[in-house]
């Protein structure tokens, strides 16, 4: 596994712009490390136990300090289903608060489903967090420390995003994807309004859930600002316009298509989710 | 946030069905099991190839199982009595069972059901004079009764009950009106694990509704596990004049759901 | 409530699975007597008494013949709360070609007489032979075919493997799977 050191202290692997196979064992999100003087700190375990135990052993090649904490950023399992790997550490593994329920609710199926694109026993077992965050919590690597908000429903309904307060470097877990194609699991304007909210931070920097391992902040906001909003607008007309789901699915937000990779994989359940959650409006 | 789309959304994984497809594609297994669910339904009446009489839209390639979108439309303007719905390979098939008053128009009906298997989709439509027809689609989609919620008991059970109501066009007296119900309901189908505490959450589900206009029956409609949650029809019928669209929805608790709705007036 | 059951099962979940290279870990013991915790899981990495099968090696032996194959996959079962008139198919079972199906016996508790009875299949199954080969399986991280197979052990035979990859791990090589009749004693 490759890292490369963002900023200082800050490790990131590139995820590649896939889903999940047998070959890339579900490496598909950026997921790294922040190093302070005493301690390490995981942001995003990684998507199956291979992916995991690789980033640990790259960690190591890097820094022998305690691994303290692995930030669990939500639920799904291309972020977190590489955290068994790190258990020998003894970490405490950091989440959102909702993120228990979403684990206990889809976990085993996630782990069911990796296990049948892996291959068996590949995807390793569900690991919850212990220390859960409300609403914001501070993690203190020595002398570096890591501000982390909870977020209310955006792209999940248990996304965390963290401010390496040294740095300035917003880690933003999937609230921002670049070039990938968003994916909304959560709450479409409650996405919007949090990519708004985290632009007044004051981050220069920020490493999304998907795409180039570093971006300038709050540049890269502007096109996944644009996508979803175009997704909602398109599909309020098609709810006013009586235009059935199965068809929206097809039409909304195809202005958006050569702009984002694996867009026709996504985009039409963007659209249903979107036109699920707007026809009660 | 309502409902969270769950079959494969892993914002980084479009994950490959649950069920083995081997099998549900092979074609002798496929008639073998519609000829057991057909007598198993419609006893030994015979049901005659549909394709000259109804249409059934179904997506080839499901984006989410637990939320299939479905379309029966009637070819010709016929004396319809009845209309099921079958999901092949669901452990619970029968969809859905509309029988229509008087004032329906049965032209195009819509549901959105969940799919557990690829499987084909019979909608078999039942005549005033009692003759059945049939046809069938093949819908790839899988994981749909297993999928797990994305909330919890308590979340999915907020607004319980709530209904809207869309006009797809406009009034007219004497003119069909083909609307859009909207009913909150989890529908839980009873073989959802919450894997924490390792308990199924109960099936409850909306297991009939009745829709009138202006006290005339438009139809009484059964549904089960197959039915995606906050169930969605579309449906036409023939108001003669302004008045009231009365749906009383009921589910496995026998809880009851009442609701009233102005035609043409502003739809809540 | 939930509370609760999260701090009661995070001991649990927090098993150090290693990085399996065959399904099972080392870090799960093989407990004493039969397994009576939750059926889906980490399972153990050994069975004393028999052999753990990986899917190459099972492809071979099936390929040699004169292999009991049972199959111990729980059934599906009919939700409560479905109406008495509703229509209930599950579609079928699908498992290795040739198994014989019986699905609870891989349960921690039977019955005596469920016992006796699985106790006479197998009889009819090997002929009386107690070193004729019985594989045991049913899903991956399931335990109920390590519960069986170490039932089949305790009834004498010698011969007996489980493997772990279930239905899963054959399908996932490429095997075809078939369906499947559960079989279970009269008064079960």
């Amino acid at each position: 596994m490759r890292l490369s050191q963002e900023a200082p202290g800050i490790h990131i692997r590139h995820g590649v712009t896939q889903d999940a196979t047998a070959g890339n064992d579900d490496a598909i999100a950026n997921i790294g490390c922040v190093i302070g003087r005493d301690a390490v700190a995981v942001m995003d375990p990684g998507g199956s136990l291979d992916d995991g135990e690789s980033l640990r052993r790259a960690i190591r090649e890097i820094t022998g300090l305690p691994i303290r904490y692995v930030v669990m950023s939500h639920v799904h399992p291309d972020h977190v289903f590489g955290a068994a790997a790190f258990l020998p550490e003894h970490p405490i593994f950091v989440g959102h608060a909702r993120l228990p329920q979403a684990l206990a609710l889809r976990g085993a199926y996630y782990r069911k489903m990796l296990d049948r694109i892996l291959g068996p026993d590949r995807a390793g077992p569900v690991v919850m967090p212990t220390q859960l965050v409300r609403d914001s919590a501070t993690l203190d690597l020595g002398n570096r420390v890591l501000d982390l908000t909870a977020h209310p429903p955006a792209h999940t309904d248990c996304d965390l995003s963290v401010i390496d307060r040294q740095t300035g470097t917003l880690l933003t877990g999937d609230l921002l994807f670049v070039n990938r194609v968003p994916s909304l699991d959560g709450n479409l304007n409650g996405w919007l309004a949090q990519l708004a909210a985290m632009q007044s931070l004051g981050s220069r920097r920020a490493v999304p859930g998907h795409g180039p391992v570093q971006v300038d902040w709050p540049a890269a906001a502007a096109d996944i600002t644009r996508y979803l909003t175009v997704l909602l607008t398109e599909t309020r007309q098609a709810i006013d316009r009586n235009v059935p789901i199965s068809q929206a699915a097809y039409t909304v937000a195809q202005s958006e298509r050569s702009r984002w990779q694996l867009f026709d994989a996504y985009n039409p359940r963007n659209v249903t989710v979107a036109y699920q959650q707007l026809e009660w409006e | 946030m309502r409902k969270l789309l769950l079959c494969a959304l892993l914002c980084g994984s479009a994950m490959l069905p649950l069920a083995s497809a081997q099998a549900q594609d092979d074609a002798a297994a496929r008639a073998q099991r519609w000829q057991a669910l057909r007598h198993a339904i419609f006893g030994n009446r015979p049901v005659q190839d549909g394709r000259d009489v109804l249409t059934l839209q179904a997506p080839y390639r499901a984006q989410d199982a637990a939320l299939v979108p479905v379309a029966v439309i009637m070819n010709h303007p016929m004396a319809v009595k009845g209309l099921y719905l079958v999901i092949d390979n669901n452990p619970s098939p029968l969809a859905a069972h509309f029988t229509f008053g008087p004032d329906a128009d049965p032209r195009e009906i819509r549901l959105r059901v969940r799919v557990n298997d690829y499987t084909d989709v019979h909608a078999v439509v039942e005549l005033q004079n009692g003759a059945l027809y049939s046809v069938a689609d093949y819908v790839k989609a899988a994981g749909g009764c297993s999928a797990p919620t994305g909330q919890s008991e308590a979340e999915a059970l907020q607004g319980l009950g709530e209904m809207k109501l869309r006009l797809l066009n406009a009034y007219a007296p004497g003119s069909p009106l083909q609307v859009k119900l909207l009913i909150r309901h989890p529908d839980f189908n009873g073989m959802q694990m919450d894997q924490l505490t390792r308990l199924v959450t109960p099936a409850r589900f909306i297991d009939s509704t009745e829709v009138s206009y202006n006290g005339t029956k438009v139809f009484h409609l059964e549904t089960g596990i197959s039915l995606s949650s906050d169930p969605a029809i579309t449906f036409g019928f023939v108001p003669k004049a302004v008045g009231e669209l009365q749906v009383v929805a009921r589910d496995s608790d026998q809880t009851v759901f009442r609701h009233d709705f102005a035609v043409p007036g502003p739809s809540s | 409530m939930r509370g609760i059951f999260l701090r009661l099962l995070l001991p649990f979940l927090l098993f150090a699975a290693s990085v399996p290279a065959a399904a099972g870990s080392e870090h799960v013991p093989e407990p004493q007597g039969y397994w009576q915790g939750p059926i889906h899981g980490p399972v153990p990495a050994t069975i004393t008494g028999g052999t753990v099968l990986d899917t190459a090696v099972l492809a071979q032996m099936l390929a040699g013949g004169g292999v009991v194959l049972l199959d111990v996959a729980e059934a599906t079962h009919r939700p409560s709360g479905l109406p008495g008139g509703t229509l209930w198919l599950p579609p079928p079972h699908r498992d290795i070609p040739g198994s014989v199906w019986i699905p609870d016996v891989g349960r921690g508790v039977i019955s005596p007489d469920f016992a006796a009875w699985f106790r006479a299949r197998l009889a009819a199954l090997t002929g009386s032979d107690r070193d004729r080969r019985i594989v045991v399986y049913c899903h991956p991280n399931c335990w109920m075919s390590w519960n069986a197979a170490r039932r089949v052990i305790n009834d004498g035979y010698r011969a007996v493997f489980w493997y772990p990859g279930g239905v899963e791990g054959w399908e996932h090589a490429g095997h075809p799977t078939a369906v499947a009749n559960p079989e279970q004693p009269a008064t079960h």
